[in-house]
């Protein structure tokens, strides 16, 4: 009798499993796809032209109602529209960024980590000084020279974690690269670039991956934080940063201004964070049985 | 104490770890008696419960998600099984001690040697502090390290300095029953000989009584008088070194012998124990070996096999042995 | 003439650390005829693992020559040295830290075969890895199966049909079945004993298992903080052996038979020195029971005192 091949269960499946017995886990993803789900939608209910920078002086600065569930902004905007419309920018921006920061990162953190030496000893000395600047001026200072665009926002944002990404990456590849698999690896007449990508940065990536889940976060208050002082989306293009900014002198009789913004980011940023929880759990090898 | 007095009476044991895969029956109802003075060997491979019945003995298992689910455990004349933790903190250590396998972790690296000597003695004995010291530098001499060492630290030592410190450890309160899991794997062979050597010549000093968990049939032969066998969690074979090696019984015992490349008897060829241990979550009806038994018949997986006894001293688990005439290959050609 | 597979000449590594120069393998010199096996014993810190692995400059050996078919390994740049490792291969003695854990069964053993472009076609490949999983005993079911699913000895099975993946004629065991459960060991070194006939392999067998060591092999180096004690074919060694190093390490293995006199055995006093700046004294001096005032001054060299039979002592000066 021919017995039948175990059935390949491939890493995602099984980090999936896992996954799913986290509770934050579960409840971030539920709150990112809500906020997906409805950014989605909101882009085929309004036009931007009207609804969101539509200025109408006889709606303005009127408190929540029926009508406007979150109230209108100083140019009597509908605060609820903007904040759905200004959320793909957050998320975008923010999930762009923490991919460029990876790639980047982790490209320098496992030569650094692989090769050692002199290699090592330049990137980490160029990870150093960048990290000795906070990421919110090296941000102000690469806006300041290379404009608004937003691909420029993405690598503003995406800077300041970079050597952060490269440090995880180096300690994580260093553990890995003296197992016993990528000398055999080396043995089996494998170069070097086959033995970092598919042996080292395979086993060595988990803790990277997690990190990068949580940096989201801080990607999305990063762009917020450019906006509000003027250098990230600019007005009139809603953005949950520059509402804000925008708020602060109405933050007297009219707080719902800025609480709603300020609502949109601490929630958004939350469930990242719970999504970043559950794949740490996840990806966990000592909750595995 | 009677000299007829057991030191270590065991029976019915059952130990069990409740997880979420299933339940792992680790020992699986076994009885284990051990006179004064006499050295029991406990012969398996990974899995079989050696160890479980060691921490069991010493009410160890580790709880949530251990558990004992039956059995009578008498130390001394203590039942340990029915102790309080802090009546138990009196018998641990100084009725009976154990020497654990990896000599790397069993020492705390931040205190020296000698403190780890005095904190065992202090516990057990009412003593001065300098007297406890004395004795920890008497025990030092004793397995053979030179006393100015009594303030070195555990990475300033070798592996087999270690598990020296550690037998001083275990019997500086001269405990009755001395439980040693694996306590040389992790040694070089030369290193080996002298800690076992070492714990042999203590043994007969301190007329301790030993129980010696091992994989290793050739430190039986040479520490031990009686050897149990174990195999998923149950005791196979048990009998004095000579019954068990000169007149083995039991088919797994015969496949341990035979898997043995042995040093004064060049094969031609190693005859393994086909197939691999049974998964310890699943207990069959029949005889766990059944699988892997080359005598094995149909009854054998339906009927569990009991303990035999051959003679006084040499028990065995083997439903073959309802047909007298039954002798195993090793048993067929004489020894 | 013996035809020679290996013949390693002067091999030596030394490894700086902070207090000194470790020498690691000492000037160490054998030949392997091809089809046979040479074990490689000692214990902990003797180099036996690191000859291995400089054989195969896994390790960068420090200078030395490593004779392969004739050809001198030492001379050969990265890209030849690369094309020589389908010819020699090792297996490794974790089963559980030689296995990538993100790749399967299947991917494991081909991907020698694919890195050296042994055979372009996927079926064939496939077949290969079918073929050699057989070869060594692993049910083809486990081709998409991941490491931590498998039990130590089938683990072990895997790394072996990977060494075999590129036909190599030498392999080097590296303790091969030292993490693995008595029965199991029988198994994998009758496997690696009829594979060795079946595809004239020629094997290096390095462990400390006195007893292994004696059931497979054809002549034992013994091996004492670097340098090559004692050399000889293996029933002569356990048979009469002169060093009085080995003598204790024979010595120290427990028999597994009934004795009715507790035989008298060997037990070494005193420490292994430290294998850092080491003096020009005999290494084993300070534990031999044999030792002498001559032992202190200088390094016995190695003499063949018999037909095969080598020994570094000054006992035989």
């Amino acid at each position: 009798m021919k017995l039948k091949k175990v059935k390949r269960r491939s890493t995602f499946s099984e980090i999936w499993r896992n996954y799913r017995k986290s509770f934050s886990g579960m409840l971030g993803l539920v709150i990112i796809v809500g906020i997906l789900a409805t950014i989605f939608v909101g882009n085929f209910i309004y036009d931007y032209d009207t609804d969101v920078i539509g200025q109408n002086v006889a709606e303005r600065k009127q408190a929540p109602s029926a009508e406007h569930f979150f109230g209108t902004d100083e140019f009597g905007r509908d605060i609820l529209t903007r904040i759905i419309w200004g959320g793909r920018y957050s998320l975008a921006i923010g999930l762009a960024a923490v991919l460029m920061s990876s790639i980047i990162g982790v490209i320098f953190g496992s030569f650094a980590g692989y090769y050692g030496g002199v290699v090592e000893t330049i990137i980490m000395r160029f990870a150093d000084i960048f990290q000795a600047i906070p990421a919110i001026m090296l941000g102000i200072c690469f806006v300041t020279a290379f404009g608004q665009s937003i691909f420029m926002l993405t690598i503003a944002v995406s800077i300041g974690a970079i050597p952060a990404v490269t440090r995880v990456t180096r300690a994580s590849v260093m553990t890995v690269k003296d197992m016993e698999y990528v000398e055999a690896a080396r043995a089996i007449g494998a170069n070097n670039i086959v033995i970092i990508f598919r042996h080292v940065l395979m086993n060595a990536i988990s803790p990277v991956i997690v990190q990068a889940t949580l940096r989201i976060g801080g990607a999305i208050v990063g762009i917020a934080a450019l906006s509000f002082i003027g250098l990230g989306i600019t007005a009139p293009t809603p953005e949950w940063g520059a509402m804000l900014s925008s708020a602060r002198q109405y933050l007297r009789g009219y707080d719902y201004m800025a609480l709603y913004p300020g609502l949109a980011i601490m929630v958004t940023v939350l469930g990242f964070n719970l999504i970043g929880d559950g794949v740490r759990d996840s990806m966990d090898p000592k909750l595995k049985k | 104490m009677e000299m007829n007095e057991l030191v270590l009476d065991v029976s019915n044991l059952i130990v069990e770890y409740v997880t979420s895969e299933g339940t792992v029956h680790a020992v699986n109802d076994i009885d284990l008696k051990i006179l004064p003075q006499k050295s029991v060997g406990m012969v398996g491979e990974t899995g079989a419960g050696k160890t479980s019945t060691a921490l069991a003995i010493m009410n160890l298992i580790p709880s949530p998600p251990g558990v004992i689910r039956s059995g009578k455990i008498k130390l001394n004349g203590y039942d340990v099984l029915n102790m309080k933790d802090s009546e138990l903190d009196q018998v641990r250590g100084s009725e009976v001690a154990m020497i654990f396998q990896d000599p790397m972790t069993a020492l705390n690296p931040v205190l020296n040697i000698g403190e780890q000597i005095e904190e065992s003695i202090l516990l057990h004995e009412k003593v001065s502090r300098e007297k406890a010291h004395e004795q920890a530098c008497k025990m030092l001499e004793m397995v053979g390290l030179d006393r100015s060492r009594v303030y070195d630290y555990p990475h300033q030592l070798s592996g087999g300095m270690k598990q020296r410190v550690i037998i001083a450890i275990a019997l500086c309160c001269n405990p009755h029953l001395l439980i040693a899991d694996e306590p040389t794997t992790a040694l070089d062979v030369t290193i080996q000989a002298q800690v076992l050597d070492l714990i042999a010549n203590l043994r007969d000093t301190y007329k301790t009584a030993m129980l010696l968990i091992t994989h290793d049939l050739g430190i039986v032969a040479e520490m031990c008088d009686e050897v149990s066998v174990m195999y998923a969690g149950r005791i196979v074979e048990h009998g004095t070194v000579k019954d068990v090696f000169t007149d083995t019984k039991h088919p797994y015992t015969e496949g341990l012998f035979n898997s043995l490349p042995n040093i004064k008897d060049r094969k031609s060829r190693l005859k393994p124990i086909v197939g691999l241990m049974p998964d310890p979550t699943e207990v069959p009806e029949g005889c766990s070996f059944a699988p892997r038994c080359s005598y094995a018949t149909e009854a054998c997986f339906k009927r569990r096999p009991t303990l035999k006894a051959f003679s006084d001293t040499h028990k065995a688990s083997c439903l073959a042995y309802e047909d007298p005439a039954f002798l195993i290959e090793r048993n067929k050609h004489g020894r | 003439m013996a035809d020679n597979i290996l013949e390693v000449r002067n091999l030596k590594k030394y490894f700086k650390t902070k207090k000194g120069l470790l020498h690691a393998v000492d000037n160490v010199s054998f030949t392997l005829e091809r089809g046979k096996t040479l074990g490689v014993v000692g214990e902990s810190g003797c180099g036996k693992s690191t000859i291995g692995r400089s054989i195969l400059r896994l390790i960068e050996p420090t200078s030395g020559e490593i004779i392969f078919n004739g050809e001198d390994l030492m001379k050969l740049n990265t890209l030849q040295m690369r094309a020589m490792r389908t010819k020699m291969q090792i297996i490794f003695q974790d089963p559980y830290a030689s296995l990538n854990p993100r790749r399967t069964v299947g991917q494991t053993i081909s991907e020698a075969i694919k890195l050296n472009h042994l055979i372009s076609n996927k079926k064939k490949i496939e077949e290969r890895v079918s073929e050699l999983m057989d070869m060594v005993g692993l049910s083809e079911r486990y081709a998409n199966s991941y490491p931590h699913e498998l039990d130590g000895g089938r683990r072990q099975r895997i790394g072996i049909a990977r060494a075999l993946s590129v036909n190599p004629e030498f392999i080097v065991c590296d303790e091969p079945v030292s993490a693995l459960d008595v029965s199991i060991q029988a198994q994998i070194l009758n496997l690696l004993k009829e594979l060795q006939s079946r595809l004239k392999l020629s094997y290096i067998f390095i462990t400390h298992d006195m007893s292994a060591v004696n059931y497979f092999s054809d002549d034992i180096t013994v091996m004492y903080l670097g340098k090559m004690v004692e050399k000889a074919p293996v029933e002569d060694l356990f048979l009469h052996p002169e060093h009085p190093y080995t003598k204790a390490l024979l010595s120290a293995v427990p028999i597994p038979e009934y004795q009715e006199e507790k035989r008298k055995r060997i037990i070494l006093s005193g420490e292994v020195i430290s294998p850092i700046n080491l003096p020009d004294k005999c290494r084993f001096s300070t534990r031999c029971p044999e030792f002498c005032d001559i032992c202190n001054e200088s390094e016995p060299p190695l003499k063949e005192i018999r037909e095969g039979h080598f020994v570094a002592c000054h006992n035989f000066r």
